[in-house]
């Protein structure tokens, strides 16, 4: 009888232990997801905001291009540009968003590319004069990430 | 079956600690590829997921040996392999972030990782940190392993373990892939297991120490 109720604690022990390790991860892996984007729930984004591609296309260089960010991530993973046009970065998602070169964190792998944190629904530019194909990603949420490749 | 493992226990091990292993050089291989050239950021990632899947072979291969009644002697080329490993990986994990955060002029830690990863997350390095300096002392084993209090340094490899996996879980971008998260959160799950049972069975079977 003994056995079985040290048995029994031991299993309750154990779902209890498997719940909480559940959710402390669950909630660390939300506020990483979601973090930063209480400060401005309330902004309601327009149409023009939240467009479903590139204002530009991302591919064809001379152009100025736009760079969307949504709650998926930059919503193309590739982008080209002609050296000295301006590049434009959107952030059409309810996160802060914190533009930057990589490696990530430290950000100095072309550093024209960082910019500072976005708000929802904000946007800010600059404009590349190193010619490469920079990788980028968002710092605040560094899964997200692209590559800006700049020509002549 | 547990004779079959009894018999082949070596090559459970070996596929144990490749089937931990492989997918995290995978992932990772999938999340850094594409985004420009290597470089010591880049690298040092892998690094922690490949430690932490040999660590997590080692626990589940000890509750196989005590469920089979496998007879460790002495110890085997998997052990020796995968114990050295662990200690380089652990090692050069934050050694690799800590000498790019000092070559992009963020300093020394710990005031760099809040310079670096910002305030919250600066904290989830610390915890990597202490974990770090947890699993350096089991190597002191050499000499205090027949000690009454080593225990207490073993029960500590436990808790740094569910620090690793917290850790990790924050921090790190492959565990957030959706087929590597499921891999990542079966070990946390089949770990828990396996100290349970390892704890138990060494209860019931070990001298009291």
């Amino acid at each position: 009888m003994e056995r079985r109720n040290s048995k029994t604690i031991w299993i309750i022990a154990t779902v209890v232990v498997a719940a909480l390790l559940g959710v402390v991860a669950y909630v660390l892996t939300m506020n990483r997801q979601t973090a930063s984007t209480t400060t401005n729930t309330t902004q309601q984004k327009t149409t023009e905001q939240q467009p479903e591609v590139p204002t530009a296309d991302a591919t064809q260089g001379s152009q100025a291009v736009t760079i969307t960010f949504t709650d998926e991530g930059f919503a193309t993973k590739n982008y080209t540009v002609s050296a000295g046009k301006e590049v434009k970065v959107e952030n059409n998602s309810l996160m802060q968003l914190q533009f930057s070169s990589d490696d990530h964190p430290t950000h100095t792998e072309e550093t024209e590319l960082n910019l500072a944190v976005l708000a929802p629904g904000q946007s800010a530019s600059f404009t590349p004069t190193k010619v490469g194909a920079w990788s980028f990603h968002d710092h605040l949420h560094d899964q997200y990430t692209g590559v800006l490749t700049v020509t002549e | 079956m547990k004779q079959w493992v009894r018999n082949n226990f070596s090559v459970v091990e070996w596929v144990i600690g490749g089937g931990a292993t492989i997918p995290a050089v995978l992932v990772w291989v999938l999340t850094t590829g594409g985004t420009g050239a290597l470089s010591l950021l880049k690298v040092f990632p892998v690094f922690g997921l490949v430690a932490f899947g040999l660590m997590w072979s080692h626990y589940i291969a000890g509750m196989l040996r005590r469920w089979s009644g496998y007879e460790r002697h002495g110890k085997d080329i998997y052990w020796k392999v995968s114990a050295g490993l662990v200690l380089a990986l652990i090692i050069l994990h934050p050694v690799l972030l800590n000498v790019s955060l000092v070559q992009a002029g963020l300093g020394l830690p710990a005031a760099s990782y809040f310079t670096a990863y910002g305030e919250i997350d600066g904290w989830f390095l610390i915890l990597g940190t202490v974990s770090l300096l947890i699993f350096l002392s089991f190597e002191l084993h050499r000499w205090f392993k027949n000690r009454k209090w080593w225990k207490w340094i073993e029960y500590a490899q436990v808790v740094a373990m569910v620090a690793i996996f917290v850790h990790g879980t924050r921090l790190g971008n492959e565990t957030v892939v959706g087929w590597y998260s499921v891999i990542w959160w079966g070990m946390a799950l089949t770990l828990l297991f396996a100290w349970v049972y390892n704890w138990r069975y060494d209860k019931a079977h070990l001298p009291r120490r």
